[in-house]
């Protein structure tokens, strides 16, 4: 069941409202309940893979708090690395287990020695890297002694499986959700500005997702999947709108998970914050898939030892972090190629930092004042298009030979003659994407300069105005969104993640 | 709190307002489907004495405006496109609500219907006139499998992208084209593709109806027997009968013989309704306004004789038959006249006609030439030296003369605007333009351009030119 679907637009209603006018303690049992029936509209049998994750990381956390009383270190590292293991296992399992077998094949075949056949014929469950990831954070956690290893097993259950983030984030951390879960009973629901707050959130995610996401991917599809058909202009084009598409439908995601759990009671984590306002590679991490890339800092950057033991170890670490961010999105090398420009870009970055710092200087290049930061922007916002297209093609090899085109058959007239109305946009769809778009920046543009989101800028605003946005998103979504018998669902990219 | 409460359910009033309307403006209306079903609930109940139900063969066979003109039996044709007989049999549930006919009737042929659903736009067109009633659900039910159930009950989730393609009948609710003021369901074939007479040939057995295609069968034959109104399955002339469609229709026989309800097969009768297959059809599967005239009439003549039924001639609660009748006449007045190739007779249907016409006489003309002096002297205009723009009412009243210099004029009805401009070239020359509802006609340079605009059916009946070009032919 997807957000965008029919079946969601019924199930949240019923969720909700009886989550409103049950007693306080059915509240945890229901969106359990809720919860588990929402992942098993996808396939009843990947239940059960969530829920053993769910009693191995409950378990583990309430062994780990008990060794630690008891001054057990040992049998605490030990339940650790058993749980991490298991649990590393299964997600190894169902999402690389094809990958590494065919990868295997390919080497095997190159040196002629063998080959391997054998493929696995499972799917891969929906959101299993979030949630494997969030029950995970949890554990180290708890091994940390950061948090208390919760003894209530249909809580536990409730924050590995909480539905609107479940399937694709954000990922939460046990000391912001858990304990929130823990106050459950005290929420007190009927709080009108937090619901409409949350409202106004998943409707602004719906409009990203209907109105950007889902029409940019008409368009970036027909180039991608027909790149040796099209040059430079149809190219640049596809990739610049496939990183407006991948933001719009991610954010949106995040977006409508965050409202629904809002009006819900909960704060969930921001997850995206104008991440294409960003000065430098760097501050595009701390803008994009927020929750993922602390994660990875946390629990595999510091431990590595992060930028504590000199440049040459902080470049390693770099690199293994987004080479595994990389394969963490998809079992490609394709991702992991996208992972390691990332990385490189940060690490090079870092070595012609000083380089840079002392031209700067010596140009007297003034870095106080807006055309700089343009200048940085626009540089970050290339490098980041330029590594999406290793990210949307269907291969490494698609990869290259996309930007071998975009170099080789230069199409500039393109831009002028309305060839690009011929690539699944008519005009008119072409004039609703670009309005959408700049309703988009302007909603950045207002996240980016006064740090408040949409909902907390409409509810700074007189009354006629918050309605006549909300409304008039809600109108525009109804007649332009992508959806219904004519739409080709896109399903959110980041759920095969 | 009470504040609150206020403000919520004027947001979600003002919203629900919002998007009804949206909804209002993107349903779907078309003509061959949603409208047979929204005209029909505008109808006084119990005024409909012959209802038929069907497919495009229904709605293009059978001629309401024969009907009343030679019985005075006051008909309906609920029908949609391609229309299978599941959807024909919550048609009539809905229908025998508010009417109480004295026969049903029901067009046959998509009783060769094979395929158990059907694609998302004649599932509309049969599914979405109807009111929210159990009736509408159970249609969408019986059209589209389970899966899609939900979004086929919401409706617009599969019209909503109609943004692209909506004109102004979407926007101006009521304000309907002339011709659905008092329609009754018929759409005439205004053109003709000339045929060669079929030989259908003759052939024994039966093949079996699809399974779903029986039992809505059936359920409509039982339906009707429950109410104890007389029906009648008629299958209307069409081009293309094969004799796998024969044996098809052969076994609906046999079953409606059980239910003791005539089977009239028009294509095999031998006395049937002597179609000209070269003159009357307007595609191979449909009958044109004259075909629909003479299956209509012969077919009348039958149920008139068979079955009691009133004739409401002259009676006041039923004058929009009377009025339907008469657009379908002056409907198939235009059909006729654009096939009249005589510029002689063209003159004559003019002249008689309720048209308005705009003329122009443009570039170089003889003017004794015959073909143009017919027009203009069958139209009553003397003086053309120099040519200009004419406007005509009622054959031969010029309402408005250009003159032979510049000048424009404008006018405008409820519905329709017209423009006529004469305009000087830079090499002294002049330019006339006749512009109806945005669209220029002209089609000839040098000769006369004449445009005849029906008042009663609202439509461009007939645009034609004699080119002084191409030795005072006329041309279209």
């Amino acid at each position: 069941m997807e957000f965008n679907s029919i079946e969601f637009m019924f199930f949240f209603p019923v969720v909700l409202a009886l989550y409103f006018v049950i007693p306080r303690a059915a509240r945890q049992i229901w969106l359990l309940v809720a919860s588990y029936y929402f992942y098993m509209s996808w396939n009843v049998k990947y239940a059960a893979l969530i829920a053993a994750s769910t009693l191995l990381t409950y378990l583990s956390g309430i062994i780990i708090d008990k060794c630690r009383n008891r001054g057990k270190k040992g049998v605490m590292l030990t339940v650790l690395f058993s749980c991490l293991g298991i649990n590393l296992g299964i997600l190894l399992l169902f999402k690389y287990g094809n990958f590494f077998l065919a990868s295997l094949d390919k080497g095997l075949r190159i040196l002629h020695i063998g080959f391997v056949d054998h493929r696995f014929s499972f799917l891969l469950p929906v959101g299993i890297s979030f949630y494997t990831f969030q029950a995970l954070g949890y554990t180290i956690d708890v091994y940390r002694g950061e948090v208390k290893a919760e003894t209530n097993l249909i809580r536990y259950a409730l924050f590995v499986s909480f539905f609107p983030q479940l399937v694709a984030g954000p990922i939460e951390r046990s000391k912001n959700l858990l304990s929130q879960m823990q106050n459950i009973r005290n929420l007190k629901l009927w709080n009108a500005k937090r619901v409409a707050s949350g409202a106004i959130l998943m409707v602004w995610g719906f409009f990203m997702k209907m109105m950007i996401a889902d029409r940019a991917a008409v368009l970036v599809n027909t180039v991608f999947d027909n790149y040796h058909m099209y040059g430079s202009a149809e190219l640049i084009v596809a990739a610049v709108l496939f990183s407006l598409q991948i933001y719009c439908d991610f954010g949106s995601y995040s977006l409508i998970a965050i409202g629904a759990a809002k009006i819900m009671g909960f704060e969930l984590m921001e997850n995206f914050n104008t991440p294409y306002f960003a000065c430098s590679i760097r501050d595009f991490w701390g803008r994009w898939h927020i929750s993922l890339s602390t994660w990875f800092r946390d629990y595999l950057y510091i431990p590595l030892g992060g930028n504590r033991k000199g440049r040459g170890r902080k470049a390693a670490n770099i690199m293994i972090v987004f080479l595994t961010s990389g394969l963490w999105h998809g079992a490609n090398w394709s991702y992991v190629v996208w992972g390691g420009i990332h990385g490189a870009y940060q690490v090079i970055g870092d070595f012609l930092s000083p380089w840079k710092e002392k031209w700067l200087c010596r140009l007297r290049v003034n870095t106080a004042c807006f055309s700089w930061k343009l200048l940085q922007a626009g540089t970050t916002f290339f490098l980041v298009v330029f590594a999406w297209i290793f990210f949307r093609a269907n291969s490494l090899r698609d990869a290259f030979g996309y930007i071998r085109r975009i170099w080789i058959r230069p199409t500039p007239w393109k831009f002028f003659n309305g060839d690009l109305y011929t690539l699944g946009l008519d005009r008119l769809e072409m004039n609703v994407l670009l309005v959408s778009i700049f309703l988009l920046c302007l909603v950045d543009l207002i996240r980016y300069r006064r740090k408040m989101t949409l909902d907390a800028f409409l509810m700074t605003q007189n009354l006629w105005f918050r309605w006549a946005v909300s409304f008039g998103l809600v109108v525009l979504i109804f007649v332009y969104g992508k959806y219904g018998a004519g739409y080709d669902p896109q399903q959110f990219i980041y759920f095969q993640f | 709190m009470k504040k609150t409460a206020v403000k919520f359910v004027a947001g979600a009033l003002l919203l629900c307002l919002l998007l009804w309307q949206a909804n209002r403006v993107l349903a779907v209306k078309y003509d061959d489907g949603i409208y047979s079903v929204t005209k029909f609930y505008e109808l006084e109940d119990n005024t409909v004495d012959v209802l038929v139900l069907g497919s495009s063969h229904a709605y293009m066979s059978f001629h309401t405006g024969v009907l009343w003109r030679e019985h005075g039996i006051s008909s309906y044709l609920l029908t949609a496109s391609a229309q299978p007989l599941w959807n024909s049999y919550y048609y009539l549930k809905e229908a025998l609500k508010t009417q109480t006919p004295k026969l049903i009737v029901l067009e046959g042929y998509r009783l060769l219907e094979e395929e158990e659903y059907l694609p998302a736009g004649f599932v509309i067109k049969s599914t979405y006139g109807l009111k929210w009633s159990p009736n509408r659900l159970d249609a969408i039910k019986a059209s589209v499998p389970q899966e899609q159930w939900l979004g086929y009950m919401l409706g617009y989730t599969q019209y909503h992208d109609r943004y692209a393609e909506l004109a102004e009948e979407d926007f101006t609710p009521g304000k309907e084209a002339e011709r659905y003021g008092d329609w009754k369901g018929f759409e005439m074939g205004m053109t003709t593709m000339p045929l060669e007479q079929p030989d259908f040939g003759t052939c024994t057995g039966t093949i079996a109806l699809m399974e779903k295609t029986e039992q809505y069968y059936r359920a409509i034959l039982e339906l009707a027997q429950e109410q104890n109104i007389p029906i009648m399955v008629v299958i209307a002339p069409y081009g293309g009968m094969t004799q796998e469609d024969q044996k098809r229709f052969r076994a609906a026989e046999e079953i409606a013989k059980e239910y003791q309800a005539p089977f009239l097969n028009y294509n095999l009768m031998e006395d049937g309704a002597q179609i000209d297959y070269g003159t009357d059809m307007y595609n191979t599967s449909h009958l044109n306004g004259r075909g629909s005239c003479k299956f209509t009439s012969k077919w009348g003549d039958y149920i008139a004789g068979q079955y009691e039924i009133p004739d409401h001639r002259g009676d006041p609660a039923y004058e929009s038959w009377e009025r339907d009748a008469a657009y379908l006449d002056a409907l198939l007045e235009d059909v006729e006249l654009k096939e009249t190739v005589d510029a002689g007779r063209i003159s004559e249907a003019l002249a008689a006609g309720n048209y308005d016409i705009f003329l122009s006489v443009d570039g170089y003309c003889q003017l004794e030439e015959e073909a143009v002096n017919s027009v203009l002297g069958g139209l009553g205009i003397g003086d053309v030296q120099g040519g200009g723009l004419w406007y005509l009412t009622g054959g031969d009243n010029v309402v408005w003369s250009s003159g032979s210099g510049e000048a424009s004029q404008y006018f405008e009805t409820d519905r329709h605007d017209f423009g006529l401009k004469r305009v000087q070239r830079p090499d002294g020359g002049y330019d006339n333009e006749i512009v109806i509802d945005n669209q220029n006609y002209k089609t000839v340079n040098n000769g006369i351009n004449v445009v005849a605009f029906d008042n009663v059916t609202g439509i461009v009946a007939d645009s034609f030119g004699i080119d002084a070009d191409n030795e005072y032919q006329l041309c279209r």
